[in-house]
């Protein structure tokens, strides 16, 4: 009894001496307090790199001695360094000849070399921590629940300005310390602002980023704006709508002034390009063109968004998004039938305009054969193959909620929110889908066990319950978990979702999401312009219903996606807050359509009905026809969700291949109807001239354009010789980088 | 059991396996009433004597044994070598089974486990085909004599707190303990009585640093210690028990020496660290007569044959070898534990050799062939927390023919050869690093917060406890 008295009057007087420490903010500085392995050593860790990934922290160690990546385990890096074996890295008769300490301050031969001295803070923490006894933290101790940084927003009048931060970390108790010296410093772009080791900001070139401090598992940033040199005048642009007011907000502060608005020839191609996926008919331009009404261009858009062609724009993205691909092996229960039930099923959802939250519900909650209910191949795409709950919750995460939560696997998120208890907690929501084959050997069918047990936890196998990433357990008893999961996920009021999908329909009209890339959505990588995110996925959830047309219309009908590719002085630097038009090479799938609709000629697919590439069901990826093209332009293989995969790129190998390669040459020499066309229809080379501009660039020449296409023409009436310079011209017009991409 | 029902046969048979463990057997597990249904029902459809996946057919006894195009599934008394119960444990390097299906449960796979190690038994009252090794004879004549200190002074280093007696050795023949202390061996005893309370008589200077394994000769009259400064320098000490003079340093290495032993003719000595290498030493010249480059890992253990015709080595990933020491040549490789090995003794007619090692398995070699004779769960804890679950043996050490260990659930146990328990008490509120007999029934024992703990063997109380 006495004992028990003794260890619990003990234990109460660690935690009361932990309070205090904390209260007093000290770190190890105060003699009194005892050192707390995880509050006060692990940090040191971290600080010092001895759990990265290059060293300690790599999965198998380093030099014989492992400690877990970022500290994930506090457990198992206190049994590795006390327990494992006794006495080789603790000292307890001897503090200071602790190997730890020894290797550490470069006292002995260390891979990692000198990582601080003997008289700095961390080294003391250390020592002090094993002069104590080198005790483990007992349960219930403090742990940290959340970190602040001061200031959250910095702006430098001129470059070279500095500020000192202060990052805070605060506790399960209440309490809430300076941890400025022990936290991790990052910055986005070191260019325009660096972080250093003391928690100081400095400004370097104009500018705005991210700064960021991390500190035990969490992340948080300052945003910093660095205002270029003199005087700054703001002159108010046109305003069509919420989002240019948005826009300018950040601009303004940003010292940008936006470009002028484009002319009507740009604005036809672009806006044709984006919705429709294809180019103006050469009537459709003539036509915009005389039309001299003010609401030309939204009449435009509402025309446009009626076309059934925008349903082919977004069929294939979201097919890349989700996986659609077939194969031959039945085992993998992604057959040709399936693949084409899902994609059309897609794509007439998407026709019909179906809410973006209902078509997520849907998908989520697939069940039943993959030929007669296509949204439960949800469950037989994503995984092409063994299926696997974990694997299962990563696209998920990234799908609809831009997130990937695939580090936290194995060790918390060290650049973001996500912990290894978020990550089983998630997968628990897919352990009792089950699949099974059909009638036939290429069918499968999904269901779900609603008695499955969840995950279990890596570290320790407990079994981790379902709880919403973000958000609270969820009670799934008796009921199916993707039902639940996805009846949070497609609440309006849910951002991760909103934003997501608000974003994903951003990135399509700009080439780059507001958060980019779109589906790599932390801390670390702050939107561009947290305001309009933020604005347009409340929009598209609570005022449009997750219509995502009518987020599309506001879009194409703001100033900000009107505005001029042309760059002036104070905006030719900025790349993500929608000053200007951004160039953007046209996907791989737009292009070849687009190229071949120019000649207009039929292009011929292999294993496809589909008379368009976008209209493709699983992509270029089984046309051997014209995969050179596709995979050269950087079509998606399709291998993972990732929207990384679509690359808008624009290298050599493209370059050579619309020179030589057969797309272009093969076209032009085998399917003449283009040219011949023109040339019985018009009377003279000027108007060929003129109307190849329109028919391939969407646009007229310019005077000195067809003055020198004029000088190298030969006698019209001389058909021959006519006829192989329009077709050169033909070639040169789309090689020309004007026609690659959108602007 | 008379039942004749098969269910409520199996359900009581869970019931008094899982209420009394494996003491409910009166043998372990056998093919036929045990393990074939188990086969039966989550193997069969693809490993039968038609379908024979690769060419493993798990159908009767016989096919079971003869195992399939990689050789040999199941190894008596060795699961882990077993690969087998690597397929159904879902251990490294084998493909999982059952595919596509869930795991075995717990039970199903301890009942392998179980058969497994108690030798693959065929039918019920079958024969196990672990073997037997008699027990030791006593020795002819008079006991071994060691010597004490004599005129020894201890003067014990100034410490921080006690230092965890990492390593323990307690002399063949006289009431004597030498633990290791800071930058010095203690030497724990009585001079008159073995029944009296111990007190420390003597104290051996290593400055080198850290001590990490503190051996006595087979005679009794040295005392070995190894260990030095981590990643710096490592070295091993001879001294004389009776005067307590240091009559050499072997080895100069680059980190501390972790495991080293003297050869009972006092002619080798041996010594592993971190660099893999077990080195042998000759004692009268210093010179390095053998480098064994075997082992892959850390060497932690090593352990001279009281014959002097062997040495054992264990390393930190499993790897156990025995060597000729004059000729620095493998005799058997004795492939069990995949984790790191702590502790290796022989019996005292160099017949037996125990392991124990992280795995929580003191294992039992027959060191005529190198089979396992024993493979017993010794200290293995329940937890699922990789680090909470207290698995591990820390020692193991032979004493009158039986095996005394202290294992990571902080018990410490004896066992016969046929891997029966005799003997077992707990360390309260610590790790034992090591358990010891001394004399004829006083148990001595390590602990990690810097205490030695003395208890009857007998009343299993504790009767003294002295500081490190």
């Amino acid at each position: 009894m006495k004992i028990l008295i003794s260890i619990l009057s003990f234990m109460l007087g660690v935690n009361a001496l932990a309070a205090v420490c904390i209260a007093d903010n000290s770190i190890a500085g105060n003699a009194e307090a005892k050192t707390s392995f995880k509050n006060d050593v692990m940090p040191v860790f971290m600080r010092g790199g001895c759990n990265g990934g290059a060293c300690h922290g790599s999965a198998r160690g380093k030099d014989g001695f492992k400690l877990s990546l970022f500290g994930y385990d506090p457990q198992g890096d206190y049994y590795r360094l006390l327990e494992e074996h006794f006495g080789r890295r603790i000292n307890l008769a001897a503090p200071e000849k602790s190997l730890l300490l020894e290797k550490a301050a470069g006292q002995v031969s260390h891979t990692g070399g000198k990582i601080f001295e003997t008289d700095s803070p961390h080294y003391k923490t250390l020592l002090k921590w094993i002069n104590e006894g080198a005790h483990r933290d007992d349960d219930g101790a403090v742990e940290p629940i959340g970190l602040e940084i001061e200031p959250s927003k910095v702006t430098f009048k001129k470059k070279g300005e500095k500020l000192q931060a202060k990052v805070m970390a605060r506790y399960s108790d209440g309490s809430s310390r300076d941890v400025s010296s022990l936290a991790l410093y990052m910055t986005n772009n070191e260019a325009i602002a660096r972080f250093d080791d003391q928690a100081t900001i400095h400004g370097a070139q104009p500018g705005g980023t991210h700064v960021f401090a991390r500190f035990d598992r969490f992340t948080v940033g300052t945003e910093v704006i660095v205002l270029p040199d003199g005087q700054f005048d703001w002159v108010a642009p046109p305003q069509m709508n919420y989002i240019d007011e948005l826009v300018d907000d950040k601009l303004k502060e940003l010292q940008i002034l936006p470009s002028e608005i484009c002319n009507d020839q740009q604005f036809l191609r672009r806006v044709m390009i984006d919705l429709n996926g294809k180019l103006p008919t050469a009537q459709e331009f003539e036509s915009f063109m005389a039309d001299q009404s003010k609401d030309k261009r939204s009449k435009l858009v509402d025309r446009l968004l009626s076309n059934p062609e925008v349903a082919d724009v977004w069929a294939a993205q979201w097919g890349e998004w989700l996986r659609i691909k077939t194969d031959t092996n039945p085992e993998k229960g992604t057959a040709m039938k399936a693949g084409w039930n899902y994609y059309f099923w897609l794509h007439e959802q998407l026709l019909n305009n179906r809410p973006w939250d209902r078509l997520a519900n849907e998908l989520l909650t697939g069940s039943g054969s993959n030929f007669r209910d296509p949204p439960s191949n949800f469950y037989t795409m994503l995984p092409q193959g063994k299926l696997e709950p974990m694997k299962l919750g990563e696209d998920t995460a990234q799908v609809f909620l831009g997130l990937r939560t695939q580090c936290a696997q194995c060790h918390n998120h060290p650049f973001d929110r996500w912990t290894i208890d978020d990550y089983y907690s998630f997968t628990s929501f897919f352990t009792g889908v089950r699949r099974k084959h059909g009638t036939e050997a290429r069918e499968y069918l999904t269901f779900v066990d609603v008695e499955a047990p969840p995950a279990k936890h890596l570290v320790d196998g407990r079994p981790m319950p379902h709880r919403f990433l973000g958000g609270d357990t969820a009670d799934v008893k008796n009921k199916d978990p993707r039902k639940v999961l996805a009846g949070w996920m497609t609440a309006s009021d849910n951002e991760l979702f909103r934003r997501n999908l608000a974003n994903r329909i951003w990135a399509n009209f700009f080439g780059r999401g507001i958060i980019h890339p779109i589906d790599d959505v932390r801390v670390s990588n702050p939107a561009s312009n947290e305001a309009l995110l933020e604005k347009l996925g409340k929009k598209l959830a609570v005022d449009y219903k997750f219509d995502p047309k009518k987020l599309m219309r506001d879009i194409c009908l703001s100033r900000t996606y009107q505005l001029s590719p042309a760059a002036n002085a104070s905006n030719s630097g900025d790349n993500a807050r929608f000053s200007h038009a951004y160039l953007r090479r046209m996907r791989a799938d737009v292009m070849f359509d687009c190229l071949h609709q120019a000649l207009e000629v039929q292009p011929k697919f292999r294993r496809s009905t589909a008379q368009k590439a976008i209209a493709m069901f699983q992509g270029g990826s089984t046309d051997n026809h014209n995969s050179y093209f596709f995979s050269t332009f950087g079509q998606a293989k399709r291998e993972s969700v990732c929207t990384c995969e679509t690359k808008s790129d624009a290298n050599l190998s493209q370059a050579l291949h619309l020179i030589n390669g057969k797309t272009i040459n093969d076209t032009i020499k085998r399917n003449p109807i283009l040219v011949p066309r023109l040339m019985e229809k018009h009377e003279s080379s000027e108007e060929i001239v003129s109307a190849l501009y329109v028919q391939i660039l969407s646009r007229k020449p310019s005077d000195d354009e067809l003055k020198k296409c004029l000088e190298l023409a030969p006698e019209f009436l001389d058909k021959k010789a006519s006829r192989e310079y329009f077709d050169s011209l033909v070639w040169a017009l789309l090689n020309s980088n004007e026609f690659m991409f959108n602007h | 059991m008379t039942t004749k029902n098969p269910i409520l046969k199996t359900a009581l048979f869970f019931y008094l396996w899982i209420g009394l463990n494996q003491s409910a057997f009166a043998q372990a597990p056998n093919f036929q009433e045990h393990v074939k249904p188990i086969f039966r029902q989550h193997c069969s459809s693809c490993h039968n004597e038609t379908d024979k996946e690769a060419d493993v057919d798990l159908s009767t006894f016989e096919s079971v044994l003869r195992g399939g195009s990689s050789g040999e599934i199941v190894k008596a008394g060795r699961p882990a070598a077993s690969s087998l119960y690597q397929a159904i444990i879902h251990g490294e390097n084998v493909e999982p089974m059952p595919p596509d299906n869930p795991k075995l449960s717990e039970a199903e796979i301890k009942i392998v486990d179980q058969w497994i190690r108690g030798g693959l038994i065929d039918g019920k009252g079958g024969k196990s085909k672990l073997k037997t090794v008699a027990a030791v004879q006593p020795a002819d004549g008079a006991p071994m004599v060691s010597p004490m200190p004599e005129n020894l002074k201890p003067n014990r280093n100034t410490v921080n707190r006690a230092p965890i007696p990492q390593a323990i050795a307690v002399s063949p023949g006289a009431p004597l303990v030498a633990t290791s202390g800071h930058e010095q061996v203690l030497l724990f005893g009585d001079r008159e009585n073995e029944e009296a309370e111990f007190k420390i008589v003597g104290t051996l200077p290593f400055p080198e640093g850290n001590i990490h394994d503190v051996k006595f000769s087979r005679n009794g009259t040295l005392v070995l210690a190894a260990g030095g400064r981590g990643a710096h320098s490592g070295t091993v000490v001879l001294y004389d028990v009776k005067s307590g003079n240091r009559l050499g340093a072997f080895g100069d290495e680059v980190d501390s020496v972790l495991a080293a032993d003297i050869s009972p003719d006092h002619k080798y000595i041996a010594l592993g660290n971190s660099n893999k290498i077990v080195k042998i030493i000759d004692a009268s010249t210093g010179n390095t007569l053998h480098k064994i480059k075997k082992h892959t890992d850390w060497i932690t253990a090593i352990a001279f044959s009281p014959d002097g015709k062997y040495v054992a080595t264990g390393d930190r990933s499993g790897g156990l070898h025995v060597w000729e020491p004059d000729k620095g040549l493998i005799v058997f490789t004795l492939d069990e534990h995949k984790v790191q090995i702590n502790s290796l003794s022989w019996r005292s007619d160099s017949r037996i050799l125990a392991s124990g090692a992280e795995d929580g398995n003191l294992v039992l070699w027959d060191i005529k062939d190198g089979f396992p004779l024993q493979n017993v769960r010794a200290h293995a804890g329940k937890s699922e927390s990789r680090y909470t679950r207290k698995t591990g043996v820390l020692s193991a050490v032979f004493h009158a023919g039986d095996i005394l260990t202290a294992g990571r659930d902080g018990a410490i146990r004896s066992w016969d050869t046929n891997g029966k328990k005799k003997m077992e008490l707990k360390i309260e509120s610590s790790l034992p690093t090591g358990a010891f007999v001394v004399g004829e029934k006083k148990i001595f024992a390590g602990t990690f917060d810097g205490e030695l703990q003395v208890f009857d063997s007998q009343s299993k109380k504790k009767i003294q406890t002295l500081q490190n």
